[in-house]
């Protein structure tokens, strides 16, 4: 027994002298380049352009963190892969790319296809699968983006991290990650959407841009950005409108935030017939009248309201759909998997979408008027 | 002279645990869509393919019914020619040499996949069979309650599971059943499936240590079920998140479910790589397992003293490290001979013994 | 296979003379003492020559006759010996007759006659008077008082509620301490002379019915074959008694609060008390059992005890895998950091010339050389130590660019997370583990580290005490043990 034991160490420890040095994947922190953010465009002479965003890591003073600086580090090169390497010659640490939070895009290359791109983010492993992608509109270029100092937050590449991850109730954008777009890219569809994301003096992000097999073919801009949202996620929460209305005579603007369901269904019909009901929660957040009453019959009429506006929003988001031959949102996939022998008779691709006959109800119902006041009480007397 | 005995017992828990990790592994690793051909809804093949191995232990139920006798290779000795009673484990030991050097080998592709890209695959070979070597000398009672002490990894594995169906990312849309192949197709393709149970084959060695007073049958046939349950909660959540297309292209899908998660806590970045640390000792579990089981059909062929057989497991981890660093790495897998084998070894030849061995006892009867 | 084990010990040679053996070399162990007072004393004057604190006193009773007595002048009571002994004889000494008959005139609770050579020294170095009268058997008069005190506060054990009385050095009156908490006649104690030159006495207390009988045979078994010279301390008889001695984990706890003892009695457990130590053992112990102290129970909502049992459960995984996950976080697995986390451990090591192994060695051997210098050092300026070891290990090594902030953070707080655990040599033996983890996860990372914990883990699977599993009651599972650990009924 004890010499069991005895043995037992004798061979571990020979085993951990063996192995000393031989530890090759071990290198600090401060011995990597920490890659935060990625650009990536394409030249007019068919060149790679990559653009590695990275924090610079100044010793801090008393426990204070300073501020995070950034560098950007440009390289060309032939392929993706070859244009990384090149600068790998430029940085003083082996590049990590471990806490790659977002790879930006440019327009050019998105116009291109993607295929490349997503092709050399899937193989790299320590790669995350959560990165966010974005495409930067073709006003700015891709390391321009990169360089913009927020006044915010300064590096982008968390920027754009903070951004999707806040969850921002804005209804303009919507984050994509890496292995969303692959999947949305996968299905029957063959379409996908990223954000789209610019600077001027701020970053922006907004609106959607619309990928089919890989390639950039339309924008889903303001309002359709949001409206494409609903559809494909089946769910959308935090709309805002502001509406005119004449309520008796008088002339009042309503603001409300309204979430959204949709339930889409079809008929096995050649073309298809699509519905989509479209039915939602509103809350009234601004009224420019603050004594006006609203009755029930009031609220009837900005509902009334509302629906007319999300209903037009809608068809008009499905008609640039239908323009562009492109269905983002599943619905074709949903067919494809409750009936695939009907499927097959659509000829998705090439008609079946593009002649499918959609009707659009929406309902509505105003579920509160205020959250905090009750603004609308009469007054007595004097 | 022995103390206490009441806590050398191994009861129902430990056979619960040590059955679900003998299987469980691989297939938490890989499913679904392990061999290259696939249809799509693969979470149905798992629930088909755990019938054949609730008949087997109907049938070794029986068997020890009738033979009042747990230890399954002792009647199998005991009631066949010594040729093939003798060729029979020769080749239940080389396949378990077998599926050990695969289990190494996939291992190997995980840590150098996810963990350490520049390590040589030796070092990772080596270390992990030296460190299962050095854990095996400690004996079956050591390996049988470790699993039970941490059994709590599989039920984190299993609630993360269920997690991700309730998660954003996951649609409905992806999972229902669709049968795009008929049946012949189906059935065959569910066969690869049949052997991602094959690992409860050590059950056979584990079985005769229980305690006669413990019910064997109900934990057992209770954690197969389990072990099914896991399977789908796996192929489901991960055809629910990726779909089909992207999912068959992904060396571990659950890895890549793991990766989609964002820590709720902010206390890791990157919940897969601490995912992967679960999976390690998942290996480590089973290849404990498995070197055992090996050490004892070694044991069977050449019987040695229980104080020598510290040289059984020797031998059988050195062949397995030999193999590792003499075969080829594997870079793409080719399952199907692991599985065809894995078929024989882990499900028909049990249950052609077993059968023998009921109408055997009909025969003695008769006579 | 525990007696295997105990078969090994017992072919132990003795390699020196042992008491008897030198008292052959004057007398005849075995034979009766000679009724002449004055060959007694001559021979008694060999054996113990040159030691200044023998004592004898001779003297003539009024008849003429001569008494001789002797004993070790400091472990008598003086004054009753005058009292007991030498007023009565003097009084009454026409009654002394026969040794027998001396009951009716020393008015000493125990007396014995000396039967032969052994026990007569044997006596006399327990602290006993002989007394000769001439042409009588000499008798020993039981008189010893010994060197005590009384029990003090705990010293080592710190409790907020727990009773403030802790064992001294007498192994004897220990036993009655115990017989205080648990009056029940099953309350056994065995009592042993370990040691052949110390003659130690031990006591092995343990509460019949509640115990295993095979766990006392055993233990009888092993303290009877302790063939070594000598027994002082405790451990001495715990690393003996232990099956699994080269393991690295203790497999029997000491303690120096009755409280703690008459608990573990209950559990079933055996102490062995010592003399001249103020801890006794318990063993078998398991895992769990070496997280509890007996002041657990004092808590009055069962939810407190439910925290803190969780809350030292994993203080001791912070404490032992900490310094090690930082090394492999840091060295190879940046990406499981949160990404503004990673940023300022970098800003903090970027300046560091150390690596990130090198930084955690240096940090925990800092540590452990600090403990260990407060430990011997008297209160007051263990506290300096403190003071100062804090001071500049923390902040000047960092403000010099030794060590990094995260580092001196994760070193300090896996100091503090493993001195929760409240037996100290356990502690000690989870110190060391984490030197050896810190050093695998400087070779293979994350991996490595996955594949030693699981390594420790079957280690801790396979050790027992005495046949209870190390990790019971979580293997083998007993659900009712562990509710009883975590949450025990009311």
């Amino acid at each position: 027994m004890m010499q069991k034991r005895n043995v037992q160490f004798i061979i571990l420890g020979f085993f951990v002298l063996f192995l000393t040095g031989c530890a090759t994947d071990a290198r600090e922190i401060d011995q990597r380049t920490m890659i935060l953010g990625m650009g990536i465009d394409i030249t007019e002479e068919e060149e790679f352009i990559v653009t590695l965003q990275v924090p610079v890591i100044t010793p801090s003073d008393g426990g204070a963190i300073s501020a995070n600086e950034f560098e950007t580090i440009t390289g060309k090169g032939p392929s993706l892969w070859d244009a990384i390497s090149n600068i790998e010659a430029y940085t003083p640490t082996v590049l990590f790319f471990g806490h790659l939070k977002a790879v930006v895009i440019g327009d050019t290359l998105a116009r291109q296809g993607l295929e490349d791109v997503l092709d050399l983010l899937d193989r790299r492993a320590p790669l995350a699968n959560q990165v966010y992608l974005a495409i930067i509109r073709s006003q700015n270029e891709v390391d321009e983006f990169l360089n913009q100092e927020s006044r915010l937050i300064s590096l982008p590449a968390l920027y754009l991290e903070r951004f999707f991850n806040a969850d921002q109730k804005l209804s303009r954008s919507k984050e994509v990650r890496l292995f969303e777009f692959r999947r949305d890219t996968n299905m029957v569809g063959n379409a996908g959407t990223l954000p789209f994301a610019y600077s001027d003096v701020n970053i922006v992000i907004e609106d959607m841009a619309l990928f089919h097999k890989g390639k950039l073919v339309g924008e889903f801009t303001g309002s359709q950005a949001g409206k494409s949202e609903l559809l494909k996620e089946r769910k959308l929460d935090n709309m805002n409108y502001t509406l005119e209305i004449e309520l008796e005579g008088v002339e009042v603007t309503v603001s409300s935030r309204v979430g959204t369901t949709v339930d889409i269904d079809f008929e096995k019909t050649n073309p298809v017939k699509l519905t989509l009901d479209v039915s939602g929660k509103a809350e009234i957040v601004y009224l420019s009248e603050h004594d006006f009453q609203t009755s029930n019959e009031h609220l009837r009429k900005i509902e009334e309201k509302i629906e007319g506006k999300i209903k037009s929003d809608v068809e008009d988001v499905v008609k640039k759909a239908k323009d562009l031959n492109v269905e983002p949102w599943l619905i074709g996939h949903h067919i494809w998997a409750t009936d695939y022998d009907y499927f097959k008779t659509l000829n998705w691709d090439e008609t079946g979408w593009k002649e499918s006959d959609i009707t659009t109800t929406v309902e509505v119902e105003i579920e509160q008027t205020g959250q905090r006041g009750v603004l609308e009480k009469k007054k007595l007397g004097r | 002279m022995e103390i206490q005995s009441k806590y050398k017992r191994i009861g129902s828990v430990e056979l619960f645990t040590f059955t679900y990790c003998s299987a469980v592994t691989l297939g938490f690793m890989f499913l679904p869509y392990i061999s290259s051909e696939e249809i799509r809804s693969a979470w149905l093949k798992v629930i088909v393919a755990v019938l054949p191995y609730l008949l087997l232990i109907f049938m070794w139920k029986k068997v020890v019914d009738k033979h009042q006798n747990r230890d399954f290779f002792h009647l199998f000795k005991e009631m066949s020619p010594k040729w093939i009673f003798y060729s029979v484990i020769f080749y239940l030991f080389a396949s378990s040499i077998y599926s050990l050097l695969f289990g190494t080998k996939s291992l190997i592709i995980i840590v150098q996949t996810y963990l350490m890209q520049d390590t040589e695959q030796w070092i990772i070979g080596s270390s992990f069979l030296l460190v299962l070597f050095l854990s095996a000398l400690y004996g079956i009672h050591a390996i049988s309650r470790m699993i039970v002490v941490i059994f709590f990894h599989e039920i984190l594995l299993v609630i993360a599971l269920i997690s991700f169906l309730f998660s954003d990312e996951f649609r409905w849309i992806n999972v229902p059943p669709y049968f795009g192949v008929d049946a012949i197709t189906f059935l065959k393709s569910s066969l690869s499936e049949v052997t991602r149970y094959g690992g409860i084959i050590a059950l056979f060695a584990f079985v005769p240590l229980v305690k006669n007073d413990v019910k064997v049958f109900k934990p057992i046939t209770f954690s197969i079920l389990s072990i099914m349950v896991t399977y789908v909660l796996i192929c489901v959540a991960t055809l629910g998140v990726f779909g089909y297309d992207q999912a068959l292209t992904l060396l571990s899908p659950v890895t890549a479910l793991m990766q989609t998660s964002t820590s709720p806590t902010g206390l890791f970045e990157r919940l897969d790589l601490f995912f992967l640390t679960v999976w390690i000792i998942s290996f480590f579990k089973i290849g404990l397992i498995f070197i055992w089981f090996t050490a004892f059909l070694l044991r069977l062929i050449f019987p040695v003293t229980p104080e020598k057989q510290g040289f059984h497991i020797a031998i059988v981890t050195s062949i397995v490290l030999l193999l590792t660093l003499l075969t080829p790495s594997i870079t793409n897998f080719d399952w199907r001979y692991y599985n065809m084998n894995m078929l024989v070894y882990a499900l028909l030849i049990p249950m052609t013994i077993l059968a023998y061995l009921l109408i055997r006892k009909k025969q003695g009867v008769g006579k | 296979m525990l007696g295997n084990l105990f078969k090994k010990r017992e072919i132990n040679p003795i390699k020196h003379l042992s008491f008897e053996s030198y008292l052959k070399t004057f007398v005849d162990i075995d034979s009766e003492p000679p009724k002449e007072s004055i060959t007694v004393k001559q021979k008694l004057n060999q054996i113990f020559s040159n030691s200044f604190d023998f004592s004898e006193r001779s003297f003539h009773l009024p008849n003429n006759r001569p008494v001789y007595i002797c004993y070790f002048s400091a472990l008598i009571s003086q004054p009753q010996l005058e009292e007991s002994v030498i007023k009565p004889l003097l009084h009454h000494f026409d009654h002394v007759t026969t040794s027998e008959n001396l009951g009716s005139i020393i008015t000493v609770t125990k007396y014995e006659r000396v039967t032969d050579w052994n026990m007569a020294v044997q006596s006399v170095l327990d602290g006993n008077i002989l007394v000769h009268i001439d042409q009588l058997d000499p008798v020993i008069v039981f008189l010893a008082e010994k060197l005590d005190r009384s029990p003090n506060d705990p010293t080592t054990e710190y409790q907020v509620y727990g009773a403030k009385f802790s064992f001294i050095e007498d192994s004897r009156k220990n036993v009655g301490v115990m017989r205080q908490f648990i009056k029940d006649p099953r309350l056994k104690s065995k009592g042993y002379d370990v040691g052949v030159v110390s003659n130690t006495q031990v006591a092995v207390l343990y509460l019949e019915q509640y115990c295993e009988p095979k766990v006392i045979q055993h233990l009888d078994q092993l303290i009877k074959s302790y063939k070594k010279e000598h027994l002082l301390t405790i451990g001495q008889l715990t690393k003996y008694i232990s099956k699994h001695p080269n393991s690295i984990f203790p497999q029997a706890t000491m303690s120096e609060r009755p409280d703690l003892v008459a608990y573990s009695l209950i559990q079933g457990k055996v102490v062995i008390f010592l003399d001249n130590s103020t801890f006794c053992a318990i063993t078998p112990v398991t895992l769990m059992d070496l997280l509890e102290t007996s002041e657990d129970h004092f808590f009055l909502v069962r939810w407190n005890l439910l925290f803190i049992r969780i809350l030292r459960i994993s203080s001791l995984f912070i404490g032992t895998i900490l310094p090690a996950l930082y090394v492999a976080l840091v060295a190879f697995q940046p990406e499981l950091i949160p990404t503004t986390l990673t940023i300022s451990v970098a800003q903090s090591r970027v300046q560091i010339p150390l690596p990130a192994t090198a930084e955690a060695i240096l940090m925990m051997f800092a540590l452990d050389v600090l403990v260990e210098a407060s430990i011997r050092l008297p209160s007051f300026v263990g506290q300096t130590i403190g003071i100062v070891g804090g001071l500049v290990i923390g902040t000047a090594a960092v403000e010099a660019g030794i060590v990094s902030h995260t580092m001196v953070i994760v070193i300090a707080f896996t100091a503090i997370a493993l001195f929760t655990t409240p037996s100290w040599e356990f502690v000690s033996s989870w110190r060391i583990i984490r030197y050896l983890l810190v050093g695998v996860s400087t070779l293979l990372g994350l991996y490595g580290l996955t594949l030693a914990v699981g390594f420790l883990i079957v280690h801790l699977c396979k050790l027992d005490s005495f046949d209870k599993p190390y990790m019971y009651p979580l293997a083998p599972f007993d659900k009712y043990e562990l509710k009883r650990f975590f949450l025990p009924l009311r």
